[in-house]
């Protein structure tokens, strides 16, 4: 196979991987907002549990599945703060994507430096961080990459109207998304090390005991 | 990136999610009507630890089928796979349904309440006929080639009535957003410092499990 055809065929699966997973995030999200607001149905039916048993393993599958998903949509979520992927005019992913991926972190600071299983404050915080980043990722997933089509049809209600999906995808608008890419790095940036300084304040050295 | 291949790839795998939904549908409404079974059977139970486990599969695997119905459904938000595809048209609507079952049991006592369980039931039956009625007599007839076939494909299969299938589209998806963000603000309200205190009394008398 000749080399050109070779490279064509690697960067065409390369894109479609990524769209692919561009397209799965609402639905990571959606799963991840959904376990998470779930709280009060799960404690309601852990209530009604007879055993400690059952109650222990029907919270910490709960805990599990919902941490775990949220580890795993911030994971692919960082997929979008690589300049290639996000500013690639083939591609074109959500505008507000990596800011979705920032405001998750900060969630996640939050999950870490408070307990938002008990503290009532804290699970606000958590929430509202999550509605926002979830929403920053879905609506310009929604009515702009997957409206490209749309534009026509738009544009036939109003002219105003048919410049949003465009203006919604990050290739297509490359005055706003090189900034929001920026602003995005810089605030991983300073979040991981906020993390990483709370770590290095809050962990006491324990030295291991040998019977 | 519309080259064909990937775009054929695209369409693949967006018409085997709704193949699957049709599965995942008759799943979710089976294990909802199987309640009075699960019940009897969990009354036969000699110890509670066998009794609690079993109702805990039940429920959990009842409410994840219907939950990955929803998931599964987040392609019939998409404005442009809902023009391109041949999906049953009122598949968004039917996710909504899907959605306001999951909003019930968050927001009602879910199994212990009786009007609750049977509004669930009726939005379940909603949504799985608003789901697989299109889908068999429209998507699935697509290639039949008798008039009548033609016909029920025309209106039901979103590629071919696009004008009310992205009408819907839009529709099904404001009201997601709605009832998204009532199960939001509900969940703030209880996670108010007052209503903590509620719920802590609350949780001194345990909820009935039927």
């Amino acid at each position: 196979m000749p080399d050109q055809q070779t490279q064509a065929l690697v960067q065409g699966s390369q894109y479609w991987m990524i769209l692919s997973i561009a397209a799965i995030m609402p639905i990571l999200w959606a799963f991840t907002l959904s376990l998470h607001f779930a709280r009060p149905y799960i404690v309601r039916y852990l209530q009604g549990l007879t055993l400690r048993f059952g109650g222990d393993v029907w919270w910490l599958s709960y805990i599990l599945i919902r941490d775990g998903l949220l580890a795993v949509t911030f994971a692919l979520s960082a997929m979008f703060l690589f300049p290639n992927v996000y500013m690639s005019t083939n591609l074109g992913v959500p505008i507000t994507a990596p800011l979705a991926a920032l405001v998750l972190f900060w969630a996640l600071l939050a999950k870490l430096t408070g307990d938002s299983d008990d503290d009532p404050k804290s699970f606000r915080v958590v929430s509202v961080l999550l509605v926002i980043a979830s929403m920053l990722y879905i609506i310009p997933q929604i009515y702009g990459v997957e409206a490209g089509g749309e534009t026509d049809s738009l544009n036939s209600i109003s002219t105003s109207i048919g410049g949003i999906p465009a203006a919604l995808v990050s290739g297509s608008n490359p005055d706003l998304s090189y900034p929001i890419l920026n602003l995005s790095l810089l605030g991983f940036a300073v979040t991981g090390t906020i993390i990483f300084v709370w770590f290095l304040r809050k962990s006491k050295f324990e030295a291991a005991e040998i019977a | 990136m519309g080259s064909p291949p990937f775009a054929a790839a695209e369409q693949f795998v967006e018409g085997t999610i709704a193949a699957a939904l049709v599965a995942l549908w008759l799943l979710a409404v089976a294990l909802h009507l199987a309640r009075p079974y699960m019940l009897a059977l969990t009354r036969k139970f000699t110890l509670r630890l066998g009794a609690d486990l079993w109702w805990t599969i039940y429920v959990g695997m009842r409410d994840v089928f219907l939950l990955q119905v929803f998931l599964g459904s987040f392609i019939f938000f998409y404005p442009d796979v809902v023009r391109a595809d041949d999906l049953p048209i009122t598949g968004g609507l039917a996710a909504a349904c899907a959605f306001a079952v999951l909003m019930l049991k968050l927001m009602t006592r879910a199994d212990a309440d009786p009007r609750s369980f049977q509004l669930q039931t009726f939005l379940l039956g909603l949504g799985a006929t608003l789901y697989l009625v299109p889908y068999l007599l429209g998507v699935q007839v697509t290639t039949v080639g008798s008039s009548i076939s033609n016909q029920l494909a025309s209106v039901l299969v979103s590629s071919q009535n696009t004008t009310i299938a992205l009408a819907l589209c839009y529709l099904s998806g404001a009201l997601v957003g709605v009832m998204g963000l009532v199960t939001v603000f509900y969940n703030l309200r209880i996670a108010s410092p007052a209503s903590a205190k509620a719920d802590t009394s609350a949780a001194i008398q345990p909820a009935a499990q039927s």
